[in-house]
């Protein structure tokens, strides 16, 4: 319980970082150096008490910021708003059911100041980010302070240590995405299907999300659903919600969610 | 290395449609820069965690909570506020629609709703209800029910309309 | 009222439509003086402990600290405060009672350094059990929170009520009213026990509790967000022993309170603060502390119904239990609304209510729109659909067979209805298409009547209009502008009675060194109470003016009348302006009228005055359940409230749809969550308040104008009723969906779930407070 509120006016001071190069501020970071984007989650934390002693400005890191089509996989760059994510001609085109449920998440002023990798970093479980790239099978593309690179899939048991550059996203044109926030917070499920295999993962209800690869065997959706639904790991019992309850709205909602995506 | 390393900052903005400069400590935020430094008190701190959206100011047009962004973070950036929206005594066409519709109840939300709603207009000059209400739902209104808020950004969008014929 | 109005009820803008859309519009939370230094709060890590030991030494010496306050400041001090019970610390002495209990506060010259100064704070809990819920705070064994009992009172009451204070362990209060014989359950052909659950909301005024406050030359003065400057003025004179002519309390615009601005909640440490410091402070506490700071009621409601088989109203036992949280605040006040109003707009032979305040280690409960009012209508609301479902018989049918008609008294001693009741159901009714079209599956209807009393209790208010040479009106009362629209109603019935633009009007700032006498802005009583005095001063100037222009005319007063700043006699029209500085001299004068307005003291009456007006909120909703998930849509809500008469007919819209919307919100998901007596939903991203996204497809609110209210014009008070039905109406639709019947708030899906389960099992499965009724 907390015992004392700060507020955007008692936040402690801070040096500022403003490099122009991602290796740079990699460097700064394994220095101890806190990051910050859009500030969507940093700035809560520094006015609930946090203590940073240099803060590292990304915004200025235009390499960032970057999407670029490499063959048959999209590059966001780490530092791409939500906007720019639902909005720009390059993601529409190639991942176009991504951009739509982008349009939707958070509110328009978080869009304008929320960044991809932000989102992954803040680890945070109700974040609608990683439920989404698991299903996409994306890969996370970290710098390390040393300079070099390293990419993990985002269901990677640990993440590399360094900053978070981009994202690569392999393009399927015959695959069909879905993401279901109408639960949050109790759950959230983002599903893809491209031919006889379906990605699931279930976000909000577990601390990180839950991954789960499946094959569409011809069984009628419920049916599917429902077996997969019996395997889940028990889901997280909180004020928001039981574990019961939960794990009936992923069944429903993969149910649901399936028959659409197969024309069911 | 090329960072940049200060204890106080040099900035300079447009701000409501004036060149402007200014020191800050990293520290600062917006909402404090705009309402200590430079007086205005229309931009209001709600929740103060950047929920509520009642200290919505408009950053090159888009619109940001000023309690969650610090004061360095619009350097070189266009800022407009609720100062910044009358001409010449003039009301801006979205607060004339506010106005007309009492589209408001104790005020203090309505700062950042007018911002808000302008924003959409910029973007959009013909949205239906849902557009609205989706666009509006990034702001608390805790008196309104928000119903007559969005017949406002309605009439405001006319009139704007009206305006650019 | 036959002449054609050309104020009331026009549709020209509000009169704060200009500061408020252009952001010129000031609140406390602007006000800035120099030197003026910023508070910040140290708070209780724990739900209940024993304050061993504190020690600020090492704070006051930090960086900036100019002042910083511990129990071992209240000595000669009366230290605790509260409504009926003076039993709330300005900051904790031998206990703490809650988590976020103040336990000591900082004055530095930035907010930053008043933080780190408390962190330097050495506090000693010996920390006590802890009772977080009614049931525990009532249970064997449970700790008690008042070991010794805090002073207070218990007011006069009139026929059939009683209070009592401290009645049984942790309970602070108990309002008990009784009428009729009990024999009438005789009568009945059932009687149906049924027991309801409401949850508690945080007001979440975006204003934030927030004071400016100095102490200077012997003089306190005070700019608060604050619905009722007057008793807060007379707290603080009490607390400091401070005399309250030296005591002067500003309320600028007030960014919204319903209900939780009344009497001291920043107020104290400020001043106390600014006391030691010897400088102006800014004590603005963070939307978190709001929620630390007040609450509405959550409450166990159990309602004991005997009605005769062809569904009429016979007999009520009810006992409802409020969680007052730490401190009493105004828990006796909502214990008798509560109390009072359980039995709804209906007749009945015999009533017996009781309403204790149960204290628990949680935030204390205060007023809250509806006060009482939300809980009695959500239970009493719900009980009469399940009563007309078990006896076959239809809801609203049942309603209008018990309805009391316009003019009936309440109760015996108490004042006739002023609204048509039926007049209102019926148009719900036919607005959400009640027993019209076919069925669709998981769709249903639901219709409830939210009823209470406005103007408060015995409420007195003086009100003062002042003419200057030109003809310039200044409306000078305490009522605070804090969204109603106050300003602009009582500018337009001033207008309406001198016969001049409303323009003309202005209303003056609030100051209690200048303003009249006012209880305070709650209640909804501006409307029928003070607006009873403004209309009397209003009255009273231009007597005055009529007077002085009569000996001018060498005529009688009542051969004259007012128009636009001009007398008329025989249809010529004669300028005052000149009049007045030809009698005067050249610099002018001003004419001064005032007016007074309180009930009349009745013993007859049970609250010992009658309720001044009633309040209706009617509601209809239709619901879709989706029945595999159990959410609920609600695809079309109807409010309607009775302003008697429109004075600005927006205002009007706004306040019933506002406060529909804060019923929606609190019947399907927002609340207080606690683990224990921990708030655990505390930040703004967890605590779900109603979004424009959340307005239902269909959203309608209609302001009915039936011309039967006290205040001028016909008006009556309608803050609040639009809130009251919302809860019911939306129960009663998901039972008429889909035959479950939910009678604890919030109506979440996985509840609505568990119960279509239990359903689909059958009725032998069907397990705690939701579970299914027999059919008699």
């Amino acid at each position: 319980m907390q015992t004392i509120f700060g507020s955007h006016s008692a936040i402690a001071p801070y040096r500022l970082l403003r490099p122009a190069r991602i290796e740079e501020a990699a460097a700064a970071m394994a220095g101890g150096a806190a990051c910050l984007a859009g500030g969507v989650d940093l700035v809560p934390a520094l006015r609930a008490g946090r203590r940073v002693e240099r803060i590292v400005h990304l915004g200025g890191i235009a390499a960032l910021k970057a999407i670029e089509r490499r063959g048959d996989v999209l590059r966001i760059g780490a530092g791409v708003t939500y906007a720019r994510l639902a909005a720009d001609p390059a993601i529409a085109a190639a991942l176009p059911d991504l951009a739509a449920v982008w349009r939707g998440v958070a509110n328009v002023r978080v869009r304008h100041a929320a960044t991809v990798g932000g989102n992954l970093m803040a680890g945070n479980p109700n974040y609608d980010m990683l439920p989404a790239l698991l299903v996409l099978d994306a890969k996370l593309v970290f710098v390390l302070s040393n300079g070099g690179h390293e990419s993990v899939r985002g269901d990677a048991k640990a993440w590399p240590q360094g900053l978070l550059a981009c994202i690569d996203v392999p393009l399927a044109p015959a695959r069909r995405f879905a993401f279901e926030r109408g639960f949050k917070p109790a759950i959230s499920l983002a599903v893809a299907v491209e031919g006889q295999r379906a990605r699931i993962a279930i976000g909000c209800a577990y601390e990180r999300a839950f991954f789960h690869a499946m094959a569409l065997d011809g069984s009628a959706p419920e049916v599917l659903a429902d077996a997969v639904a019996r395997e889940l790991p028990e889901p997280l019992t909180d004020w928001i919600a039981s574990g019961t309850y939960r794990r009936r709205l992923a069944r429903v909602l993969l149910a649901r969610r399936l028959r659409a995506l197969t024309g069911g | 290395m090329s960072a940049a390393v200060a204890e106080i900052i040099a900035i300079s903005l447009t701000l409501n449609g004036r060149a402007h400069s200014a020191r800050v400590a990293p520290q600062m935020m917006l909402a404090d820069f705009l309402r200590d430094a430079c007086g205005l008190t229309g931009t209001k701190i709600g929740c103060d965690q950047a929920t509520c959206g009642a200290c919505t100011v408009l950053v090159d047009g888009a619109p940001l909570a000023a309690c969650a962004t610090f004061a360095w973070q619009i350097d070189g950036c266009t800022v407009t506020t609720i100062e910044g929206l009358a001409t010449n005594a003039a009301l801006d066409p979205v607060q004339e629609a506010f106005k007309a519709k009492s589209a408001f109840q104790c005020g203090y939300c309505t700062p950042g709703m007018i911002l808000l709603a302008k924003a959409l207009l910029a973007a959009n000059p013909s949205p239906d209800h849902a557009a609205i209400r989706d666009w509006i739902s990034a702001n608390v209104c805790r008196c309104t029910g928000y119903q007559m808020i969005v017949e406002a950004v309605e009439d405001a969008a006319r009139r704007l309309r009206e305006a650019a014929r | 009222m036959s002449a054609p109005l050309r104020a009331v009820g026009t549709a020209l803008p509000r009169v704060d439509a200009d500061l408020k859309v252009t952001g010129a519009a000031r609140y406390t939370v602007d006000v800035s003086l120099p030197r003026m230094l910023h508070v910040k709060v140290l708070r209780s890590p724990h739900a209940h402990a024993r304050l061993a030991h504190i020690d600020a030494r090492a704070a006051a010496a930090m960086p900036g600290v100019a002042a910083v306050v511990t129990r071992d400041d209240l000595r000669g001090l009366n230290a605790t405060y509260g409504y009926f019970i003076k039993d709330q610390p300005i900051v904790a002495l031998d206990k703490v009672r809650y988590m976020g209990d103040m336990v000591a506060a900082v004055a530095a010259e930035t907010e930053e350094q008043a933080v780190r100064a408390l962190e330097r704070i050495e506090v000693r809990y010996e920390p006590l059990p802890a009772a977080a819920t009614i049931e525990a705070a009532l249970a064997a064994g449970a700790p008690t929170l008042f070991e010794t009992p805090a002073p207070g009172i218990v007011p006069a009451y009139g026929t059939g009520a009683s209070g009592f204070k401290d009645p049984a362990k942790n309970v602070c209060y108990r309002f008990c009213y009784t009428t009729g014989d009990p024999a009438a359950f005789a009568r009945a052909d059932h009687v149906f026990k049924d027991e309801f659950r409401f949850s508690r909301m945080q007001h979440y005024h975006l204003e934030p509790f927030v004071t400016v406050a100095r102490v200077e030359g012997g003089e306190i003065e005070l700019w608060s967000s604050c619905q009722n400057p007057f008793p807060l003025r007379k707290e603080l004179a009490r607390i400091f022993n401070h005399p309250e002519q030296n005591i002067r309390v500003h309320v600028p615009f007030v960014g919204a309170g319903y209900g939780a601005k009344n009497n001291c909640k920043t107020e104290p440490v400020a001043v106390l603060l600014a006391k030691k410091s010897g400088r102006p402070v800014r004590f603005c506490m963070t939307q978190e502390e709001n929620f630390l700071t007040q609450s509405q009621h959550a409450a166990i409601l159990r309602l004991e119904t005997g009605v005769t088989r062809d569904g009429r109203f016979v007999a009520r036992r009810s006992e409802i239990l409020l969680d007052a949280g730490a401190y009493s605040d105004a828990s006796p006040l909502v214990a008798e609304k509560a109390g009072y109003r359980i039995n709804g707009p209906y007749r009945w032979e015999h009533i017996d209510s009781r309403c204790d305040c149960v204290m628990t280690n949680t935030t204390p409960a205060g007023p809250f729109r509806g006060f009482g009012g939300t809980q009695a209508s959500w239970a009493s609301e719900s009980q009469i659909d399940m009563i007309a479902r078990r006896l076959g018989l239809d809801p609203v049918a049942v309603r209008k067979k018990n309805l009391l008609k316009l003019g009936e008294a309440y109760v015996p001693g108490e004042s006739g209805m002023d609204s048509n009741l039926a007049e209102g159901l019926d148009l719900v009714c036919r607005e959400i298409g009640y027993g019209r079209g076919k069925r669709t599956k998981g769709r249903g209807i639901g219709i409830a009547i939210g009823f209470k009393d406005s103007g408060g209790v015995n409420k007195p208010a003086e009100a003062q209009v002042k003419a200057t040479t030109t003809g310039g009106i200044i409306v000078n009362c305490g009522t605070v502008e804090i969204g109603q629209g106050i300003q602009t109603a009582f500018t337009r019935i001033v207008a309406e009675l001198f016969a001049c633009p409303p323009a003309r009007v202005s209303y003056a700032p609030i100051n209690t060194d200048a303003t009249p006498f006012d209880q305070g802005t709650n209640a909804s009583s501006a409307i029928v109470v003070m607006g009873q005095a403004l209309e009397r001063a209003a009255r009273d100037c231009i007597a005055r003016i009529l007077d002085f222009a009569a000996a001018q005319l060498r005529c009688e007063a009542k051969d004259l009348r007012l128009e636009n700043w001009s007398v008329i006699k025989d249809n010529q029209a004669h300028a005052l302006a000149p009049m007045i500085m030809r009698h005067f001299g050249g610099t002018g004068f001003e004419f001064v009228g005032r007016g007074f307005f309180k009930p009349e003291t009745d013993h007859h009456a049970p609250l010992e005055a009658k309720c001044v007006s009633w309040e209706i909120g009617w509601g209809a909703a239709e619901v879709d359940v989706d029945e595999e998930t159990g959410r609920v849509t609600v695809c079309k809500l109807v409010v309607s409230g009775d302003a008697g008469r429109a004075i600005h007919k927006d205002a009007c819209r706004g306040q019933d749809e506002g406060a529909a919307i804060m019923g929606l919100g609190q019947a399907l998901f927002e609340t207080m969550r606690f683990d224990g007596p921990e708030l655990v939903n505390i930040a703004a991203a967890k605590y779900r308040v109603p979004l424009a996204s959340d307005l239902p497809e269909t959203f309608r609110a209609v302001t009915q104008e039936q011309g039967h209210g006290p205040g001028p014009f016909g008006a009556k008070g309608m803050g609040e009723a639009g809130m009251l039905p919302v809860a019911a109406a939306i129960a009663n639709a998901i039972e008429d969906a889909v035959g479950v019947r939910i009678t604890s708030l919030p109506l979440s899906p996985e509840k609505v779930l568990a119960a279509l389960d239990a359903k689909r099992r059958g009725p032998d499965s069907w397990a705690g407070p939701d579970r299914p009724y027999e059919k008699p």
